[in-house]
């Protein structure tokens, strides 16, 4: 009988050991069992312990660079189990479904992670490179972000080296990398096409530009990084530091949009941009928006880019730049157009030089072109547009003795010269009675100044025929405006060459416009008839009135027209309806719109929602303001910017600046004064409020100094100037633009001055302006003893009080006591 | 009911000691796949490794 061999392992001992203990009693084989399983923990532990000295052993930190078993291994050692049927049956015992699950059965993953820091803190110092390959991996541990700022320190080149593994948690990466580039800043750009996935990855580049000794790296490895965000802001700043680099490097980068941006920056930062095309071999065909680049360059040198104009003969628009060079060089580009006379839009160019040549000989010197040019196809075809430009310029040229023009041009310039002048459609009238179209030409000095016609109308008689007399008296009757007939002297001159129902229609309308005055000078003016304007007569005031040209068509202006809001609370400022209608006909004048109905509606709401818009608007508070006074005193004290007047301001600013001239100035200071006031209106960060007190003249503009000299008043030119200046500086800032500049002049005629310094202005966005003095009036300071300079200053600014200046209160107090206030915003005159 | 409590607690121990058991036999099996897994990673491969990292550092 064969014996049954027992079978080895635990299962048979554990029999043997279960047959022996059921001999015992129950107690004593509960304590040896107790002590079994005591043994069998113990097992437990030593294998655990095993395991986790078999993974150190294998995985040794240091040994090798890469410690950490991946997750490839821990799929192997799982799937090891899972596949043989004993395994299985294990896992399953312990509900291990997971790889993670198996890992924390057997304690490794505490060991992984101790294991980790062990590894990445010793790469760190020894091999920093691989805590920047294993960022993604580490970042996020609670020891990564000490172990990488190690690595930084250690090897700043290698997180470019690895930047493209940098993808968890970009903020830290970010920062990461900006540093870096201020350590390494060559190897930011070697490596530059790995940052295409690093949210701002141009600031990192930049950083590196502010440390970089050499700015060419950021122009020949363009190519790496031009798909980051905003690449071009890293050649900008390149071209900063450097622009000769954007020229010498011009071939890397002249394909892409942007080139002509950075292109542009480095023009504008050129002192000499001539060595841009000595130095630049580059096809410029391939350069986006050229022209626009060419454009800038000759605004900076016409004749540097001209001069290299035909290397690029077949771009297209070298007419463009051409035109952009006779705005800064018209001279130069006159004499050398003969060779581009074949190019479309020469013709172009020829007259924007010449309209654009100044200065006293100018028309002389359009003359002189085209009798001296003959030979010169391109001069002769155009001899008489440029002529025509000469006559513009000055109309008595075609009649004088200086500059002989070609006669058969005279029927037609002697027009453009009438039109321009019509006082020399009599002075010369004996010349422009022997042309064919005598008549003509003396109609448009009709239309243009019937007045003027009416004055000539007599010597006219015995040169024209009846036919032609009455002709012309018609278009000078049709064209009179108020202005024209408002006072005894004018009508005097008028009236014996009119009809009986041209006398009738003349009467009527006289009438209306004293009805007109009368009514805004009672709304207007309360003091009409008062104070100091007791000294003018009544005509004389409407005299003045009506020689204000955009009150012109005032007539036209139906006052049932003329709806104005109901006024329900004190807050709610409104026109009156006199002041309404000026105001309705001066902006349709200003803006060259016909009187309709339709049009003096829509004005009228726009003037009416202006001032909703503005009434709380503070003139002085939270804003800049700077204080001009013109040096003149009055019993020892300041007549202008008295202590009043600048305490409140001051109070109620967020800063004021104070400029006063020495009396006695001589023009050397006064141009140093001039220029540094142009200057603080530039530069004086927004919101800007600028304010003069001081005289005013109807001709020159604001009086900053008691002088003989022309030069002591600050014009509306000066000011264009300086608004101009300050546009291109701060023309782009939000509080610049939600705040624009105020301007305030409390002299004798400054609604002239800021009218004038409207149309000066052109493209300029034009300021807020304010004064006391409407068109043609003059302004009225306060007595000696007051502390505020004007009435304007203290009732209608309110300085008076301790609240804050508003539009509001102007709009309040526009008819304090012999003030005559008028307020124009860009969008026209409200007040 | 004296004997009865105890014959519990034994059976509960008799338990205990077989998932330990079970542990046991697990352990040994992880053991092994370790030990496998770490021959495998073969001198070779680390070497190979090496010399990638070496030609990226050189490269800086």
């Amino acid at each position: 009988m064969a014996t049954k061999r027992p079978s080895s392992g635990p299962q048979f001992k554990d029999k043997i050991d279960a047959g022996i203990e059921k001999a015992f009693s129950p107690q004593e084989q509960l304590e040896g069992l107790e002590k079994k399983l005591q043994e069998k923990i113990e097992k437990t532990n030593k294998l655990k312990k095993k395991i986790s000295e078999q993974i150190k052993k294998a995985f040794t930190p240091g040994k090798t660079e890469d410690l950490a078993i991946t997750r490839e291994e821990k799929n192997k050692i799982f799937n090891t189990l899972n596949n043989s049927p004993e395994g299985e049956s294990l896992l399953k015992y312990f509900g291990i479904n997971s790889v993670k699950d198996l890992m924390r059965r057997i304690g490794l993953s505490r060991i992984e992670e101790q294991r980790n820091y062990e590894h990445y803190n010793y790469s760190a110092e020894k091999g920093p490179g691989i805590c920047f390959r294993d960022y993604d991996k580490i970042v996020d541990e609670p020891w990564g972000k000490t172990v990488l700022e190690k690595a930084l320190k250690n090897g700043p080149e290698f997180a470019f080296a690895f930047a493209d593994r940098l993808t968890q948690n970009p903020e830290v990466a970010k920062d990461l990398l900006i540093r870096a580039a201020g350590k390494a800043p060559q190897v930011a750009f070697r490596h530059a096409e790995k940052l295409n996935n690093i949210q701002g990855a141009n600031d990192v580049l930049i950083e590196a530009l502010k440390t970089a000794d050499k700015t060419d790296v950021a122009f020949t490895s363009f190519s790496r990084y031009k798909d980051i965000d905003d690449s071009t802001k890293v050649l900008e700043h390149a071209v900063d530091k450097n622009y000769t680099d954007a020229f010498l490097h011009l071939s890397q980068y002249k394909g892409e949009t942007e080139a002509s941006q950075v292109l542009l920056k480095a023009i504008r930062k050129a002192e000499n941009i001539s060595n841009f095309f000595e130095t630049t071999d580059t096809d410029f065909k391939e350069i986006p928006d050229i022209i626009q680049v060419l454009g800038v360059a000759v605004l900076k040198d016409a004749k540097a880019v001209i001069l290299h104009l035909d290397k690029y003969d077949d771009i297209k628009g070298a007419a463009s730049i051409l035109q952009f060079a006779a705005y800064t060089e018209p001279e130069y580009v006159l004499t050398i157009l003969d060779k581009w006379q074949n190019l479309e839009g020469a013709q172009s160019v020829l007259l924007t030089a010449a309209t654009t040549i100044s200065g006293e000989n100018a028309p002389y010197t359009l003359v002189a072109l085209v009798n001296d040019n003959n030979d010169r196809q391109i001069i002769k075809d155009n001899a008489f547009p440029i002529l025509m430009i000469a006559i513009n310029q000055k109309p008595d040229i075609i009649f004088g003795d200086k500059g002989t023009i070609t006669k058969e041009y005279h029927s037609m310039l002697a027009k453009t010269a009438v039109f321009a002048k019509p006082e020399l459609a009599f002075e010369h009238k004996d010349k422009i009675i022997k042309l064919e179209n005598a008549e003509e030409i003396i109609a448009i000095a009709a239309k243009k100044n019937p007045l003027l016609l009416y004055e000539n109308l007599n010597d006219l008689k015995s040169s024209l025929d009846e036919n032609a007399i009455q002709n012309i008296s018609r278009v000078a009757f049709n064209n009179l405006k108020p202005g024209d007939y408002i006072s005894v002297d004018k009508v005097k001159i008028i009236s014996p060459h009119l009809t009986g129902e041209q006398k009738e229609e003349i009467l009527s309308k006289i009438k209306q416009c004293q009805e007109f005055a009368e009514e805004f000078l009672e709304q207007n003016l309360n003091t009409a008839r008062s104070g100091r304007y007791a000294t003018k007569n009544m005509p004389g005031m409407i005299r003045d009135l009506f020689a204000d040209e955009s009150l012109q068509n005032i007539l036209q202006v139906n006052p049932k027209w003329i709806k104005l809001p109901n006024v329900s609370n004190i807050v709610s400022w409104v026109p009156t309806p006199s002041e309404a209608r000026a105001m309705v006909a001066r902006n349709l004048f200003t803006a060259g719109l016909p009187v309709t109905k339709e049009n003096v509606t829509a004005e009228l709401n726009k003037i009416i929602s202006e001032r909703n818009k503005l009434t709380d608007n503070y003139i002085f508070k939270d804003r800049n303001v700077l204080h001009v006074a013109q040096p003149e005193k009055i019993i020892g004290k300041n007549n202008f910017g008295r202590e009043g007047t600048l305490d409140a301001i001051n109070k109620q600013s967020k800063n004021t600046d104070k400029m006063r001239m020495e009396s006695g100035a001589d023009l050397k200071e006064i141009k140093k004064f001039k220029e540094k006031m142009i200057k603080k209106i530039a530069d004086t960060p927004p919101p800007l409020t600028y304010v003069f007190s001081g005289h005013g003249s109807k001709k020159n503009g604001l009086e900053l100094v008691k002088s003989n000299d022309v030069s002591s008043f600050f014009t509306p030119a000066d000011m264009a100037r300086a608004l101009r200046l300050r546009h291109e500086k701060y023309g782009q800032n939000p509080t610049e633009q939600a705040n624009p500049p105020i301007i305030i002049i409390s002299s004798c005629y400054t609604a002239n001055y800021t009218r004038s310094l409207y149309q000066k202005l052109q493209d300029t966005p034009r300021p807020i302006a304010m004064g006391g003095a409407e068109f043609g009036q003059e302004a009225y300071g306060l007595d000696s003893h007051e502390e505020f300079d004007s009435v304007f200053d203290k009732q209608v600014l309110g300085l008076g009080t301790d609240k804050p200046a508003t539009f509001g209160t102007v709009m309040q107090n526009e008819k304090a006591n012999l003030s005559n206030t008028y307020l124009y915003t860009p969008a026209g005159q409200v007040i | 009911m004296e004997t009865k409590k105890l014959q519990e607690k034994i059976k509960e121990l008799e338990g205990k000691i077989e998932t330990q058991d079970k542990e046991i036999l697990l352990l040994r099996a992880v053991l092994k796949a370790v030990r496998k897994v770490s021959e495998d990673r073969s001198v070779k491969e680390d070497k190979e490794r090496l010399k990638e990292l070496e030609d990226q550092l050189s490269n800086l």
